[in-house]
């Protein structure tokens, strides 16, 4: 029981990891139905930047760590406006393609930039763990979990309770209409990139103290993250958070019980799974033809 | 005079949809009218900014809106309602009226988003605002509705409610009777005279001749995209140039 109570929690914090970053992809497919592959940049970006800031830059760590979200926010933008605005906006594949080209010239720059090392954060509260009935919970986990809990609260409130929220849902659900009413839609694709960084940032940083960091943990963090997605349903935010902890605690069950070089073909599996009895994901609706 | 088109034309391919049309519209109320084909819909795409013409100029207050797109058109106040339902269905009836305001919402997003109390009383405002316009169209029952579980006919009128409330000085109405029975036809005669008295210019395009005839103070009637006729209801009834577009030149 303790071993299984063990395996469920490091299961829920790796998955808590793959929501955010799931929540991330949804958040740009509903706005411009692009399906981001730079999103796992983003991930590694926040945990290099609060890595070279706190390591290198003598900053405080919780410093460093909003500096590199903002920053990576930042980087966000700038994807949107400089590679994804001025290409042609009829073609997704094209879009698609773009964003896997600037995944590769971010990953690039990282490497020259901040080098091809490992890079380790020290736990936010100390690494003592908490004995949880017989399992040992890291401190870490609980932050995991709980920013998890505050993204969910904060994403809700923004979405239900602003009108620039609204006017974002507006936009992913009927673009022209939006246009017709006035809202400035390029604004939401950038507050849309904006914020999927934002996600991605923090992801990164809550991982970086559990599995290290380098300039290449973006590719299958981002990868991991889209099968969330994609198993919780594509574009809604119920099936990020879901399909994140299945996935999550589906690995760490495979690692514990089978073998650790099975867990990455868990995802797969899955996704293969779910793609072929509900191609629209657990949580995801039927889209009609965009007309 | 609130909106100017000059020698406005849109080509697809060979096809002219809208060709050489001049025409100024007021306050008060214009119907556009013609047979099915005739440029209708493509003249308000061309308004709103959903489609650039192949040549001409369109004004607004006098000055040269051609090149803005859909949203600046918005913003300066020319809003309109769809031939086919574009409401946002994934929210409530009163949300989608909340987002019709976004003209006037200034999305200078950081202050708003890092200012808290303000947010709240915006959104609160808003609420209030976008209830008390539902009821003044008739929406009352349905202010706590999803949209997509409202009827037709409401649906209609939630899109001019939308509409409305961005407070446009123009609203250009594309069908808005159609597929309605004649009790909630007459509700949006009856609508469409408060909106016009409130002082919008309304646009109407409308195949109800009924409703055209009663509600319009000018007619203006379009044949493969050229203008054919302008004037009152009677003038317009009477003219010959208007019963051949309609029935057939063996008619006259």
């Amino acid at each position: 029981m303790a071993e299984f109570l063990q395996i469920l929690a490091s299961g829920l914090t790796v998955g808590a990891i793959y929501a955010l970053i799931g929540l991330g992809f949804s958040m740009i497919y509903n706005t411009s139905e692009v399906i981001n592959f730079a999103q796992g940049e983003f991930v590694m970006i926040g945990g290099m930047v609060t890595v070279t800031l706190y390591a290198g830059g003598q900053i405080p760590l919780a410093v460093a760590a909003l500096a590199a979200i903002g920053i990576t926010a930042l980087v966000g933008i700038a994807v949107e406006r400089l590679a994804i605005e001025p290409a042609p906006q009829n073609n997704l594949t094209t879009l698609i393609i773009i964003t896997l080209g600037v995944s590769i010239t971010i990953r690039g720059l990282a490497e020259v930039v901040l080098g091809k090392n490992f890079y380790h954060l020290p736990a936010f509260s100390g690494d003592t763990p908490f004995d949880l009935a017989g399992a040992e919970v890291t401190p870490q986990a609980f932050w995991v979990i709980g920013s998890l809990i505050a993204v969910m609260l904060a994403l809700a409130w923004f979405f239900n309770r602003t009108r620039l929220g609204k006017a974002m849902l507006a936009t992913s659900q009927n673009r022209m209409a939006a246009e017709l009413m006035g809202i400035n839609v390029k604004m939401i694709l950038r507050l849309s990139f904006a914020l999927s960084a934002l996600l991605g940032a923090i992801a990164g940083v809550l991982t970086a103290p559990i599995t290290m960091t380098k300039y290449d943990v973006g590719v299958m963090l981002g990868l991991k993250g889209f099968c969330a997605a994609v198993i919780g349903g594509l574009g809604t935010a119920t099936g990020a958070l879901f399909g994140g902890l299945l996935l999550g605690v589906s690995e760490a069950l495979a690692a514990g019980y089978i073998s650790s070089s099975y867990k990455d073909a868990v995802a797969f599996i899955i996704l293969l799974g779910v793609l072929f009895f509900l191609p629209e994901g657990l949580f995801g609706r039927a889209r009609g033809e965009r007309v | 005079m609130i909106l100017a088109a000059d020698n406005l034309s849109k080509a697809f391919g060979g096809v002219h949809a809208v060709a050489s049309l001049t025409l100024d519209v007021d306050h008060g109320i214009t119907a556009v009218i013609g047979p099915n084909g005739a440029g209708k819909t493509t003249f308000f795409n061309l308004l709103s900014g959903l489609y650039a013409p192949t040549a001409g100029t369109i004004r607004h207050q006098g000055q040269d809106i051609t090149a803005l797109g859909p949203v600046e058109r918005a913003r300066r106040g020319i809003q309109r309602t769809f031939q086919n339902l574009q409401i946002f269905f994934r929210m409530s009836a009163l949300e989608n009226v909340m987002v019709g305001a976004s003209r006037r919402l200034d999305l200078g997003l950081l202050p708003s988003l890092l200012s808290l109390p303000r947010v709240r009383r915006e959104s609160a405002e808003s609420r209030e605002r976008a209830a008390a316009l539902m009821i003044e169209v008739g929406l009352g029952d349905y202010i706590n509705s999803d949209a997509d579980s409202m009827p037709y006919g409401a649906l209609k009128r939630l899109e001019i409610a939308r509409a409305l409330a961005g407070q446009p000085e123009i609203l250009m109405l594309d069908e808005p009777a159609a597929g309605l029975n004649p009790r909630e036809t007459a509700e949006i005669e009856t609508l469409i005279q408060r909106i016009a008295a409130g002082g919008t210019a309304v646009l109407l395009v409308e195949h109800d001749m009924k409703l055209v005839m009663s509600v319009s103070a000018r007619v203006v009637v379009l044949d493969y995209g050229k203008l054919i006729a302008d004037g009152t209801p009677d003038q317009v009834r009477r003219d010959p140039a208007v019963v051949r577009a309609y029935l057939g030149l063996e008619a006259v």
